[in-house]
């Protein structure tokens, strides 16, 4: 996968993912094309930060799905936040047309 | 609307509508027809009801076409003339079936300053205003000062207009960067040749998912690619297409059933409805 860029969920700043390094992704679909949130796995302050994003959307209806993004491996459907997965995708709810 | 479902700011007559028959009466006073695009003449837009009361006082029809042209040019003259000549300009060129139908389609193009309504359907007076609001208006010619504002105006508009498609194809390639990189090498080459790429689920089912449209565009096909059923499931229309097809592929793979439960199934003639199948086995 290449590097991948986004802003952490505790303060904005930039930041930039690769698998295998600790960190953490939440790709949140959207009219802007996805917003990348990338944080530390290892530090508590943006876990916490990472997991109030999961939770408000998840609220909100949107659906989450563990992907590991090794050749279209299928995303596996989230419950409760998991601070151990590196990679999550976060889709707004699908309506019948 | 853009395939994403995005709108537009769209430009408006500044100043506020006015009555045809006051307009036409006041000599000086210089009326045209623009088109869809405002092109022609800026200025003072006519309420439709004055426009379609004058139409109908005027209009007198011999014979029947199914395809006319009006040339708003030829309709801008001054309005101490009197009102008929707007009517007569119009009549030049239209042909009706009847005084009390016409055969306009609410289709209408716009091309080297014609304004071209197609169709053969016959319409009621009242369809024939609303197909004349989508294309063409009568406005009244504006002060100098007011022209400068409304063309600084329309000139902020298309900055505004070019700006919203730069975002919109940037979210585009975004969210086709998102895509590819949740697909597998076989599904990725199928994108680059024919943008649209197969999916199977847990069930052993074949889903191929198009990108050419929000509606129905996931396939539950056969062997041969024959399409069986249909489904029409999607995200807010402002999102980009490619985000749907992701979360399409994603909550199949995840979750045929509840797919099925949200999605409306269009099926082919003889065949039973998948969705029916899957809901029984669930």
């Amino acid at each position: 996968m290449e590097q991948i860029q986004g802003t952490s969920p505790l303060d904005g700043s930039s930041r930039t993912f690769q698998p295998g390094l600790g960190l953490g992704l939440i790709e949140q679909m959207g009219q802007n094309g996805d917003t990348k949130s990338i944080w530390n796995r290892r530090n508590a302050a943006e876990v916490t930060a990472a997991r109030n994003t999961y939770d408000a959307l998840t609220k909100k209806g949107y659906k989450a799905y563990h992907v590991t993004g090794e050749d279209g491996e299928q995303g596996e459907p989230m419950g409760d936040f998991d601070p151990d997965c590196e990679r999550m995708i976060l889709v707004p709810p699908l309506q019948g047309g | 609307m853009p395939l994403d479902g995005r709108t537009f700011p769209q430009s408006e007559p500044t100043a506020p509508a006015g009555d045809v028959n006051d307009l036409l009466s006041r000599p000086g006073q210089t009326v045209s027809i623009v088109n869809d695009r405002g092109e022609s003449i800026i200025g003072q837009q006519v309420t439709t009801s004055a426009l379609w009361q004058r139409w109908n006082i005027t209009i007198t029809t011999s014979s029947t076409s199914s395809v006319f042209q009006v040339r708003p040019q030829s309709v801008s003259m001054d309005s101490s003339g009197g009102a008929n000549i707007v009517w007569q300009a119009w009549n030049q060129d239209i042909t009706t079936s009847s005084t009390s139908t016409v055969s306009i389609n609410p289709f209408i193009t716009t091309s080297n300053d014609l304004v071209t309504f197609t169709g053969s359907s016959a319409a009621s007076t009242l369809q024939i205003w609303s197909s004349w609001n989508h294309a063409p208006h009568v406005w009244q010619q504006m002060s100098p000062e007011d022209r400068a504002a409304h063309e600084a105006r329309e000139r902020q508009y298309t900055e505004q207009r070019a700006q919203a498609e730069v975002e919109r194809k940037e979210a585009q390639d975004k969210a086709e960067r998102l895509l590819l990189s949740c697909l597998t090498a076989e599904q990725r080459m199928t994108w680059r040749t024919r943008k649209c790429f197969y999916v199977t689920t847990r069930s052993g089912r074949r889903y191929r998912l198009d990108s050419g449209s929000y509606q129905g565009n996931v396939k539950f096909v056969g062997p041969d690619d024959t399409v069986l059923s249909s489904f029409c499931i999607h995200l807010r229309h402002d999102i980009p297409i490619c985000d749907h097809l992701l979360a399409q592929k994603l909550m199949l793979e995840a979750d045929e059933p509840t797919f099925m439960r949200i999605a409306n199934e269009t099926r082919r003639a003889g065949y039973e409805r998948v969705s029916d199948q899957i809901l029984a086995a669930a």
